[in-house]
C-alpha cells in the first residue's frame, strides 16, 4: 500500500468509527442544549439500548441481515420511553438542585447502571452471531466495514432528521425557545417540563438506537458505554456545548483524529491524542469550534 | 482551637482503637477509607470551597506515587525525598493545568480535569519502559524499613492515614478561616463580585488548585506504600477521580466531616457488599451508585445536612450543634 492509500484508509476508518460517537453526541449535546444538563449516565443508556437490542436480536433469526438490523426501531422507542420514565422519576426534580447535585445525580447512576447490568447479566462480552460482523465492502484499494458504514449512514440521516425537527417542527421551535430563556419560553405559553421530557426522551431514544446500531460488530458488556461515551464528551465540547449538528461533526472529527493516531504513531496514544486536541480547543475557543457565541442549537 | 482539639481527641481515640483492633482485615478497610477520605478533604479546597468540580484528581495520586516509586526502585532516591519530588511534580502539573482550565466553569472545568487526568493514564500506560505500563509496578519488602516507608504491620499505615487526615482536616479549617478561604468563598457565591471586590479571582483558583494537589499528593504516596502494588488503571483512573469527588459531594461541601462521612459511608457499604455478595458480582458497584442517586434525590447538600435536619426535628434535643459547619 502507497503512501495516500495509508492516509485515505485511516480517514474511511476514523470517519466510519466516529459515526457511532457523533450519535451519541447529539443527544448528549440536544440535552446540554436545552436542559443545561451534561449526562454523565448517557453511556450506560447506550449499554442499555445494546442490552435490548441483544436481547430482541435473540427473539428472532439473527444470522441474516434483517435478523440483526430490525431491532433498531424497537430498541429505540423503548429507550425513548425509558428516557421519559429517566425524566419523570429524576431529572424532574433534580432541575432545581443546581449543577453539582445534577453531575453527582447522574455520576451515581452511571455507576450504579453499570452494577445493575452486572448483577443482572453477568460481566461477560456477548455478541450476537450474525453476518455482519467483519464484514468488508472493497472500493478501489480502500475497504468499507459494512457495521460502522450502516451506523454512519445512519448517524447522517439522524442529524438531518434532528436538523429538520429543531428547525421546522413545534416542538423543535419550543426546544430552541427554552435554550434560549426559560422564563421567556414560559411566559409565551411554552410547558418547558414537556420540552424537557421530550428532549430527554428523543436524547435516550437516539443513543438506543446507536446502542442497536453497534451490536453487530462491538462487545456488550456492562462498562461498554464508557468506550463511546468519554469520546462523545469531547466532542460535543470541541463542537459547542448545546450545537447538535456540531456534535456530529465533533464525533466525526475524533473518530478521524483517533485511527490518524493509531495508524501514524501508535494505537495507545490514540486516547491522549484526542484528549490533547480537546484541551487544545478548550483553550483556544472555549465556545467550541462550531459555535457562534450564545446562540445555542 | 476548640475544634483542633476536638480534632486531635478523636485521633486519639481512633488511633487507640486501631492499634487495640484484632481483625487485620478491618483496619485495612479503615486505613482505606481513611486515604480516601484525605482526597476527598483535599478535593474539598477547590471543588467544595469553590464548587469547581474536578474529575481528574486521580492524576495527583499517580504521579507522586509513580515519582516516588520510580526514583526509589530505579535509582535508589530515599521515597522520602521522592515523596517531595513526587509532590513538587504534582504541585508543578497542577498550575499548568489549573492555569489554563480555570476559567472555565461548570461542566467545562468537570470535562476538562476528566481529559486532563485520561491524557496522565494513557501516558503511564504508553512509556511502558519506564512505567511498566498496564502491569504496574510491585512493591515488595519482608522487613520494616520506616525510612523508606516499608512496614509489615497494616497499623502502620492505619496510623499514618488518621494522623494524615487529622492533619488535612485542620488545615482545612485553618484555610477556611484565613483570607484566601474567605476569597475562596467570594468566588463561590459571585466570580464578577468576588473580581470587582479586589480578589484576584485567577490567581486564587490555581492556588486553591495546587493546595488541593498537593494534599492530595501527600495522601498518594502513603497510598501506594500502603497498597504495596502501583496500579496505572486505578490509581490514575477515571473511577478514582470520580470517587474521590463522589464521597466528597455525598458527605456534604459545607461540613468539615463531609469528606469523612462519605469516605466512611463508601467504605462500609463496599466492605458489606462484598461479604455478602462477593467481590466480582457488580452488587457493591450498583448499591453504591443508587444509594448515590438515592441521596442525591432526598437531599442533593448531602448526608451532613440530611443528619442535622434529622437532628432538628428532635423535639427535645439538647442544646449542642453537632454540626462543624465552616464557612
Amino acid at each position: 500500500m502507497n503512501a495516500i492509500n495509508v492516509l485515505a484508509q485511516a480517514v474511511v476508518n476514523g470517519l466510519l468509527i466516529g459515526g457511532v460517537y457523533a450519535l451519541v453526541a447529539v443527544g448528549l449535546n440536544l440535552m446540554f442544549g436545552v436542559m443545561k444538563l451534561v449526562n454523565f449516565a448517557h453511556g450506560e443508556f447506550l449499554m442499555m439500548g445494546m442490552y435490548v437490542a441483544v436481547a430482541l436480536a435473540g427473539l428472532a433469526l439473527p444470522a441474516t441481515f434483517l435478523g440483526i438490523y430490525w431491532v433498531a426501531v424497537p430498541a429505540m422507542l423503548i429507550m425513548a420511553v425509558v428516557g421519559a420514565v429517566f425524566y419523570l422519576l429524576l431529572l424532574d426534580r433534580a432541575a432545581k438542585f443546581g449543577e453539582s447535585p445534577q453531575i453527582l445525580l447522574t455520576i451515581g447512576l452511571s455507576i450504579g447502571g453499570q452494577g445493575l447490568a452486572q448483577v443482572l447479566r453477568g460481566s461477560d462480552f456477548k455478541l450476537v452471531p450474525n453476518p455482519i460482523n467483519g464484514a468488508a465492502l472493497h472500493l478501489g484499494s480502500i475497504y468499507f466495514q459494512v457495521g460502522p458504514a450502516i451506523s454512519f449512514t445512519v448517524a447522517i440521516a439522524v442529524t438531518i432528521v434532528m436538523a429538520w425537527i429543531l428547525r421546522s417542527t413545534r416542538f423543535g421551535k419550543s426546544a430552541r425557545a427554552v435554550a434560549e430563556s426559560v422564563e421567556t419560553a414560559e411566559m409565551l405559553g411554552i410547558d418547558a417540563r414537556r420540552v424537557y421530557m421530550i428532549t430527554t426522551a428523543i436524547a435516550i431514544g437516539l443513543v438506543g438506537l446507536a446502542g442497536a446500531l453497534v451490536i453487530p460488530y462491538h462487545f456488550t458488556f456492562p462498562n461498554v458505554g464508557q468506550n463511546f461515551v468519554v469520546v462523545a464528551f469531547l466532542a460535543i465540547v470541541i463542537a459547542g456545548l448545546g450545537s447538535v449538528i456540531g456534535a456530529v461533526f465533533g464525533g466525526l472529527l475524533l473518530g478521524v483524529m483517533q485511527s490518524l493516531t493509531a495508524a501514524y504513531l501508535d494505537i495507545d496514544l490514540s486516547t491522549a491524542a484526542i484528549y490533547v486536541l480537546f484541551l487544545a480547543v478548550l483553550l483556544l475557543r472555549p465556545q467550541g469550534l462550531f459555535s457562534r457565541g450564545q446562540r445555542t442549537l | 482551637m476548640k475544634r483542633t482539639l476536638v480534632i486531635l481527641v478523636v485521633w486519639a481515640l481512633f488511633a487507640s482503637a486501631g492499634i487495640l483492633l484484632r481483625n487485620n482485615y478491618l483496619v485495612s478497610v479503615a486505613t482505606s477509607a481513611a486515604f480516601l477520605a484525605v482526597w476527598g478533604q483535599s478535593w474539598n479546597v477547590l471543588g467544595g470551597l469553590s464548587g469547581n468540580i474536578s474529575l481528574g484528581h486521580s492524576m495527583f495520586v499517580a504521579i507522586p506515587a509513580y515519582v516516588t516509586i520510580l526514583l526509589f526502585q530505579r535509582a535508589d532516591v530515599s521515597p522520602l525525598l521522592g515523596a517531595l519530588l513526587g509532590i513538587a511534580a504534582a504541585v508543578a502539573l497542577a498550575a499548568v493545568i489549573g492555569a489554563a482550565t480555570l476559567r472555565l466553569t461548570g461542566p467545562y472545568f468537570s470535562l476538562a480535569t476528566l481529559a486532563a487526568g485520561a491524557v496522565v493514564l494513557s501516558l503511564i500506560l504508553h512509556y511502558d519502559e519506564l512505567t511498566s505500563g498496564p502491569s504496574g509496578i510491585p512493591i515488595s519488602f519482608a522487613h520494616d524499613a520506616p525510612e523508606k516507608l516499608e512496614f509489615t504491620n497494616v497499623r502502620a499505615y492505619y496510623l499514618i492515614a488518621i494522623t494524615l487526615l487529622a492533619a488535612v482536616t485542620i488545615f482545612l479549617d485553618m484555610i477556611k478561616r484565613s483570607r484566601l478561604g474567605y476569597y475562596i468563598a467570594a468566588i463561590k457565591s459571585s466570580e464578577a463580585a468576588a473580581a470587582a471586590a479586589g480578589v484576584r479571582v485567577a490567581w486564587v483558583k490555581v492556588l486553591a488548585f495546587c493546595l488541593s494537589a498537593a494534599l492530595t499528593a501527600l495522601g498518594g504516596v502513603f497510598y501506594v506504600f500502603f497498597i504495596g502494588f502501583a496500579d496505572p488503571n486505578f490509581l490514575a483512573g477515571l473511577a478514582l477521580s470520580v470517587k474521590i469527588a463522589l464521597i466528597a459531594v455525598v458527605g456534604g461541601t459545607g461540613f468539615l466531616i463531609g469528606p469523612i462521612i462519605g469516605a466512611v459511608f463508601y467504605e462500609s457499604i463496599d466492605a458489606v457488599a462484598n461479604a455478602y455478595f462477593g467481590a466480582a458480582g457488580g452488587w457493591d458497584v450498583m448499591i453504591l451508585g443508587l444509594s448515590v442517586v438515592a441521596i442525591v434525590m432526598t437531599d442533593p447538600r448531602g448526608l451532613c445536612f440530611m443528619a442535622e435536619r434529622l437532628w432538628q426535628a428532635i423535639p427535645f434535643r439538647p442544646k449542642v450543634s453537632i454540626s462543624a459547619r465552616g464557612v
